[in-house]
Parts: structure tokens; C-alpha cells; sequence
């Protein structure tokens, strides 16, 4: 066998080969000095490593057991159904399962996501907002449709986490949500006319729940030499990236966000309704969206080449784009209102289809989601005017 | 309520499915087996108990509201422990801002038994640790805080995103990289002659 490696060596020390494999580096260590040694290496770097690390926790009188945080855990989840299946789902504090699903949550960071990825304002620079290039304003959608190859590496969300994670900034942090009696109450909180559809199936009849958000405010000062390093880290040294980036303050302000809440009868699954204004955020020179645009996409686990010709052709500053795995959702394009609009079939968890249904109206974009059936929210959002 | 000691010895899998069937003992079962490493975790990461206790609950309280397909039996822990780093590293990111404004270095976990001196000591060390894993880039961060806290190789690679194999390659050019930070830092300390 030759030499192994750092990582076979490391893996042989916490027993995490197979017998097999083994018992070939053993055989191998035993007679050959020079990995013996490095085996020895590893094995004090493990064990300084792990002292260290061990320090951080607390003394075992300060811990309490398990079955003791399971009552304190009980105390917080008094009247909390645990979620079981759809044909026997509760009502009962449904609402906050709903406010924390995974479509709402993946939407409201998708907007995020991407709104950091195109938000760019040079601190210095910005007295000089006159020579911004333009706005960049929510008009289309578009879907960025990915195969099973590129979606086992997919982690775009993961990697604008990390990309940002040590740079941001929480200028000002989204305080909890308010609760609102009516649309018109709704809107005097969010700051812009707040619209409820009025033509609904039987079982959503009667005044929805209504939450508005709180906005946020979030810097985030770009160092070139970080992301590289976070990229080259990701296995990504290939990406690019365009000087004009180093430096740069990304400014996110995260609007007041609605969401409407109807529970449907016993038996239906909720259907909620989320708006917000599109992000309006000025585009400095000196920055190629499309060139950020390829970048993004490729993250996204597009070829290089793809990437790049896609990037071309979308009009960045006036579309949301969205990627979506083919294995896990289908969309097509409707319009909704005369505007142009996305309704997107997905099974996100094997659980049963969710609809969302996406389009945007006089600068507040828009998203309908149900969990039964999609045939009436198109009408239901056109009835919103 | 007593224990149910039906559930003991059942699997992950096998509790999952009475979770989504609203079944409570079997989220308790969960609870019991998975919730120490979980603590252990945020407690390394954050430093200050009541903190990693209260995140320790949001971690269950996630898995309580949100039904998992059925998946093999190390995706659980894989993602208990996704969604435990991520309220983790967001509650240290709003910790650093913080303390980045506050120069007092009192640890917050204070030993019932231990003298001043001994508390302040520790508190150090403690700092320097955190100090080394913050300056390590996260995924690393993160590999060591995991491993450390007991899990398998494949529980790091689920909760990571990474394949299995290469955790050894990775785990050992992360302990390389936080052995020689950890120095650098160590002997900048130690010049400086003053606790901040």
C-alpha cells in the first residue's frame, strides 16, 4: 500500500475505516517509520486539540439532564401540537407552524439572498447617488430550472451565509412582528396598501390572521481577500471575481413583510399570503451584474459556460430570479392581474404538494402559497383589485 | 408522566415515524438521546449555558414542528446538528457585536467551586479557544466544534453538507490549522501582559 494520507491516517485514529482499510494502514504504519511518525503527529495534535476544545464547556453541576430540560421544554410547548400528517393535521396553534414553514422561510430568503447579491452602494460614493446606473426594482421572474447533477451541490443560500457571515452588519435587527385587526390597519403599519383577494373557496371564508414584519437594516463591507478565501475553502477557487467588489458596502433594508394567514376548515391546510415592496437599491458603476450574475448561478451549480450566457440574456435589474430543483418542483408561467407571474408546483419535503403562486403589482411582489390545490389562486389574486 | 421504556432501543427511524404521527412519546424518546450532544455543542460554541440551553430548546422545538421524511437513522442527528451550528454561529455573530463593545472578559458560566484567580484563568483560556475557532474559517470552525462534541464522521458530513470521506482529510488540516493559530495567538498573549 503507499503511504496514506493525512486523511486516511486521521480516520484509522478514530476507528472511522473500514476493517479492511485498517488493517492495510496498521500493517503499512508498523513498517514504515516516516508515517508512523506522521500517525504519532495526528495523534498529538488530536488530543492538544481536543483538551482545548473540552475547556470551553461547562462544569457538570452547571448542566442539567436530560430529562430535566424536557420539562422546561413541555412548559414552552403547552397547547403546541407536534406536526403530524396532513389527513390529521390540528388547527390548533397552526399559525406559528406557518410562519416558520419552509416556503415562506425559502421565499423570504430567497428575496434576501438575492437582494444582497445585487445590492452594491460605495459608502464614500454615496453623495454621488446621481451617477447610480439605475434601480433595481422586481418586475419579472424568472427560473433557473436545475438538474439532479447540480443540485447535490447546490448550496447558494449556504454559501451567501458564509460568504457574508463575517462581514454583515445588523445596523438595526427585525423586531417581533405586529399583529393587524384589518388590511386597513395592516397597511397604516407596513406603509403601503396591504390587499386581501375577495373571492375565496368556501373553506376560507372570514377575516384572515394578519402579521406585518419588521424591517431591518443590514450592512455588509465586502473583503475580497475573505471571499477568496471562503470560496477556495468551498473547493470554488475557479469563480472570478471582479475587483470592483473589494471594499464594496452591501446595504440590505428589509421592508415590512405581510403575511396573511387563513386556517380553512377542519381537515384543509392552511393558505397564506405574503406581500412586500420589491427591495429598491441603486446600482453603482463599475460593477457588471451580469458579471455577479454568472458568479451567483455558478454557485448555484450551473457549468461556467452556462452560466455565463444565461447571465447575459436575463435583464438583472428587473427580475427575481429563482432557482429550482427539476426533482423537486415544476413551474410554468401565468399572469396574474396582466402582470407577469410564476406558479410553482413543489413537493419540498415529499410531504403532498405546495402551490406558490408569484407575481408582482405596482412595486409589492407577491406570493400565494396552498397546500391542497392551485386552480383558484389565480383568481383569488386577481379578485385582490 | 413515567418513561416510556417501549422506546428505548427503537431507532431514530422508527421514533420519527411516531413523530409524525403526533405521537409524543416518541419525540420524548428523541428528545432524551439527542439532546445532550446537542447542548454539549452550543455549549462550546456560545460559553454561556443559559444561552445554550435556550438553544438547545429551539433546536427540538424546530424538530417538533417540522415533520422529516422518513430518512436513514444518521440524517437525524446530521440535522439536528445543521440546524443547532446555525442558531449557534447566528447568536455568536450577535455575541462578538456585542462584546466588540464591551471590553470586560467575565466569563459567564462562573465554577461554584473554584477561587477568583482560578475563575479568571479559565476565563482566558476559554477566550483564546473562541478567539482561535473565530479566526478559522467556519466550515473548520465548525468541523472541530461537531467532532469535539462527539459526533460520528457521518454525522459531520451530514451536518456539514460534505461527503463522509473526506471528514479525515478535512478534520486533520483543521486541527493542524487551529494548533498553529492557537500558538501564534497563545504567544501574543503572553506579550501583552494585560487581560483586556
Amino acid at each position: 500500500m503507499r503511504h496514506p494520507d493525512d486523511g486516511a491516517l486521521r480516520a484509522y485514529l478514530d476507528h472511522e475505516l473500514d476493517r479492511l482499510t485498517a488493517q492495510r494502514v496498521e500493517a503499512h504504519v508498523r513498517s514504515c517509520p516516516r508515517c508512523e511518525r506522521t500517525l504519532d503527529d495526528l495523534r498529538g495534535i488530536q488530543t492538544r486539540v481536543a483538551l482545548r476544545i473540552d475547556e470551553l464547556r461547562a462544569p457538570p453541576a452547571a448542566e442539567r439532564s436530560p430529562r430535566q430540560a424536557l420539562v422546561a421544554f413541555r412548559a414552552r410547548t403547552a397547547g403546541l401540537q407536534p406536526a403530524h400528517r396532513s389527513d390529521a393535521r390540528s388547527n390548533d396553534k397552526m399559525w406559528r407552524r406557518i410562519t416558520t414553514g419552509r416556503w415562506r422561510v425559502a421565499w423570504a430568503a430567497m428575496v434576501a439572498a438575492l437582494a444582497i447579491t445585487f445590492v452594491c452602494a460605495y459608502a464614500p460614493a454615496r453623495t454621488l447617488a446621481s451617477q447610480a446606473l439605475g434601480v433595481f426594482r422586481v418586475r419579472k421572474f424568472a427560473v433557473i430550472s436545475l438538474s439532479a447533477s447540480t443540485v447535490e451541490n447546490l448550496n447558494l443560500l449556504d454559501a451567501a451565509e458564509q460568504l457574508l457571515s463575517e462581514q454583515v452588519e445588523v445596523i438595526k435587527g427585525p423586531g417581533p412582528s405586529t399583529p393587524a385587526g384589518s388590511a386597513a390597519e395592516a397597511s397604516a403599519l407596513a406603509g403601503f396598501d396591504v390587499r386581501l383577494p375577495s373571492r375565496l373557496p368556501a373553506a376560507f371564508q372570514g377575516e384572515p390572521t394578519l402579521l406585518v414584519g419588521d424591517t431591518a437594516h443590514v450592512q455588509a463591507r465586502v473583503k475580497l481577500d475573505r471571499v477568496r478565501a471562503i470560496l477556495d475553502a468551498m473547493g470554488r477557487s475557479d469563480l472570478a471575481l471582479p475587483k470592483a467588489l473589494d471594499g464594496a458596502v452591501l446595504d440590505l433594508n428589509v421592508p415590512h413583510i405581510v403575511t396573511a394567514l387563513w386556517l380553512g376548515g377542519a381537515g384543509a391546510s392552511p393558505l397564506t399570503l405574503i406581500q412586500a415592496p420589491s427591495p429598491d437599491v441603486e446600482l453603482p458603476a463599475g460593477v457588471d451584474l451580469a458579471d455577479l450574475g454568472a458568479i451567483a448561478l455558478q454557485l448555484a451549480g450551473l457549468p461556467k459556460a452556462e452560466a455565463v450566457e444565461l447571465a447575459a440574456r436575463i435583464d438583472w435589474a428587473n427580475t427575481l430570479v429563482i432557482p429550482l430543483p427539476q426533482s423537486a418542483a415544476t413551474y410554468r408561467d401565468v399572469t396574474v392581474a396582466g402582470a407577469q407571474g410564476l406558479l410553482i408546483q413543489g413537493s419540498p419535503s415529499n410531504q403532498g404538494d405546495q402551490y406558490l403562486l408569484l407575481w408582482q403589482r405596482d412595486g409589492i411582489v407577491y406570493g400565494f402559497q396552498s397546500q391542497t390545490s392551485w386552480s383558484f389562486l389565480i383568481e383569488a389574486a386577481e379578485s385582490m383589485w | 408522566m413515567g418513561d416510556d421504556d417501549s422506546k428505548v432501543g427503537a431507532t431514530d427511524v422508527l421514533l420519527l415515524e411516531g413523530l409524525r404521527q403526533g405521537d409524543s412519546a416518541s419525540f420524548e424518546a428523541l428528545f432524551v438521546r439527542h439532546y445532550p450532544r446537542v447542548r454539549g455543542l452550543l455549549e462550546r460554541m456560545l460559553g454561556d449555558s443559559g444561552e445554550a440551553e435556550e438553544l438547545a430548546q429551539e433546536t427540538f422545538l424546530s424538530l417538533y414542528r417540522s415533520p422529516l421524511t422518513a430518512q436513514r437513522e444518521h440524517n437525524l442527528s446530521g440535522w439536528l446538528f445543521r440546524v443547532a451550528t446555525h442558531l449557534g454561529y447566528n447568536a455568536l455573530r450577535a455575541q462578538r457585536r456585542a462584546l466588540a463593545r464591551d471590553t470586560s472578559w467575565q466569563s459567564r458560566a462562573p465554577r461554584g467551586d473554584a477561587s477568583p484567580e482560578e475563575e479568571a484563568v479559565r476565563a482566558e483560556d476559554q477566550a483564546l479557544v473562541r478567539r482561535v475557532l473565530a479566526d478559522l474559517p467556519e466550515r473548520d470552525a465548525r468541523l472541530l466544534l461537531l467532532r469535539h462534541s462527539g459526533l460520528s464522521y457521518q454525522e459531520c458530513a451530514d451536518a456539514l453538507g460534505v461527503a463522509p470521506a473526506s471528514i479525515g482529510t478535512l478534520l486533520a488540516r483543521a486541527e493542524r490549522a487551529f494548533e498553529q493559530h492557537y500558538r501564534v495567538l497563545e504567544g501574543r498573549e503572553k506579550g501583552r501582559h494585560e487581560t483586556p
